[in-house]
């Protein structure tokens, strides 16, 4: 049970805001909005990484 | 940490009287809301008693450091100390990291005040906080935000740790010079980054009761940090003409109301993954899995709705509050349930 819910976790913790970051729009149009826009996405990343590291 | 700032302005927002003749008082931004003609003249106006000034004084200080705020430390603050003490961590400790928190968090909403001065004056939605309405000068606010931050991270150091007194204080500065001065002018990302702030009390309340931080008080902070966007995203579409009259550049007024619903449920869905993940990380039980599926659910649904319906984005902020409010009451429960 755990394992599946870290499977549907990081996949939708980590897939909808992929989807987001590539569809966004307007496109960022500088480095520093680019970078606004990958913060949450890594953050999700890594928290996911974690989580699977301790389960 | 924004979002119920701003609810209880909806929630008790005062009326406007264009043309009438009559302008909230100065205390509008507390209970109230008294209405003073805008010909009244001192020689004819009855003198406030000093029990009077002192009442007055004590509302608006009241109203500076947003206390509906106070509501989302309670939220997110116990369930936190709850899952990091597996069980209740004892009134005392409750209550002190409770009072620092509504310190810290009062001191940076009363400094945020002062360096939003402007732009709450020319939004229909703060306009009658203490500041715009001259109840209280900048430099006053500004003292009491930083007598509030300082006490605030001194109490939580003396009567928890110093690590959550650090985070305390830190988030302050955060929401203040990140948040408030970097990004909330400059970007539509403002809040997404900014949210960090709101989710720290998470954060506090585990180092509270251990010391540490330890990865389940990070999901934590992440579920409020993916919550804070959507939540903010769907108050910003109803409020979308005041943000552009103050020049605030939220998502709906930079990209639209259609592209700020895609966004919304985006994060929607990354909310409900990411408490998902609390549930083996944290090892609760069904209580709290149940509740996490069913609110997710719930959010993602009312997201989609949006998408077609922009006019609903209020039913969807609302939503966004029971939303948190619940999925924290479940860690809680949960916990204590197991612990019997």
């Amino acid at each position: 049970m755990d394992r599946a819910v870290l499977v549907v976790g990081s996949l939708l913790g980590v897939g909808a805001l992929l989807v987001a970051a590539a569809f966004t729009r307007p496109r960022p149009s500088t480095p520093r909005e680019v970078v606004y826009l990958a913060l949450p996405l890594i953050g999700a990343i890594v928290l996911a990484g974690f989580a699977w590291s301790r389960v | 940490m924004i979002f119920l700032a701003t609810r209880g302005l909806l929630v008790s927002a005062p009326q406007v009287y264009p043309g009438s003749g009559w302008t909230p008082g100065p205390q509008a931004a507390g209970a109230g809301y008294p209405l003073v003609p805008v010909t009244a003249s001192a020689p004819t106006a009855p003198s406030p008693s000093r029990r009077g000034l002192v009442v007055g004084r004590l509302r608006a200080w009241l109203a500076l450091i947003k206390p509906r705020i106070i509501e989302l430390l309670l939220i997110t603050t116990v369930p936190a100390m709850v899952l990091a003490a597996r069980g209740w961590p004892g009134t005392g400790l409750v209550a002190a990291t409770l009072v620092g928190g509504v310190l810290t968090a009062g001191g940076a909403n009363a400094i945020n005040n002062v360096v939003d001065r402007d732009v709450d004056a020319r939004m229909e939605r703060t306009r009658r906080r203490p500041l715009p309405t001259a109840a209280i000068g900048p430099a006053e606010a500004f003292a009491v935000g930083v007598v509030l931050g300082v006490t605030g991270f001194f109490w939580l150091w003396a009567t928890t740790t110093l690590l959550a007194a650090v985070l305390a204080i830190a988030a302050l500065a955060f929401y203040v010079v990140v948040y408030t001065i970097a990004l909330k002018r400059s970007t539509p990302q403002n809040i997404v980054i900014g949210g960090a702030a709101g989710a720290a009390p998470a954060l506090i309340g585990w180092a509270a009761v251990t010391g540490s931080v330890a990865l389940q008080a990070w999901l934590l902070f992440a579920v409020v940090f993916f919550w804070t966007p959507p939540h903010f995203w769907a108050l910003a579409i109803r409020f979308r003409a005041d943000y552009a009259a103050a020049g605030i550049p939220m998502l709906p007024v930079v990209a639209g109301e259609a592209e700020t619903a895609r966004q919304i449920l985006a994060y929607a869905v990354s909310l409900t993954g990411i408490s998902l993940l609390v549930y083996p990380v944290a090892d609760l039980g069904a209580v709290y899995l149940g509740v996490a599926v069913a609110l997710g659910l719930g959010f993602v649904i009312g997201a989609v709705a949006l998408l077609h319906h922009p006019h609903r984005a209020l039913r969807v902020f609302q939503f966004s509050n029971v939303y948190l409010a619940l999925l924290f009451g479940a860690v809680a429960l949960d916990v204590l349930v197991e612990a019997g």
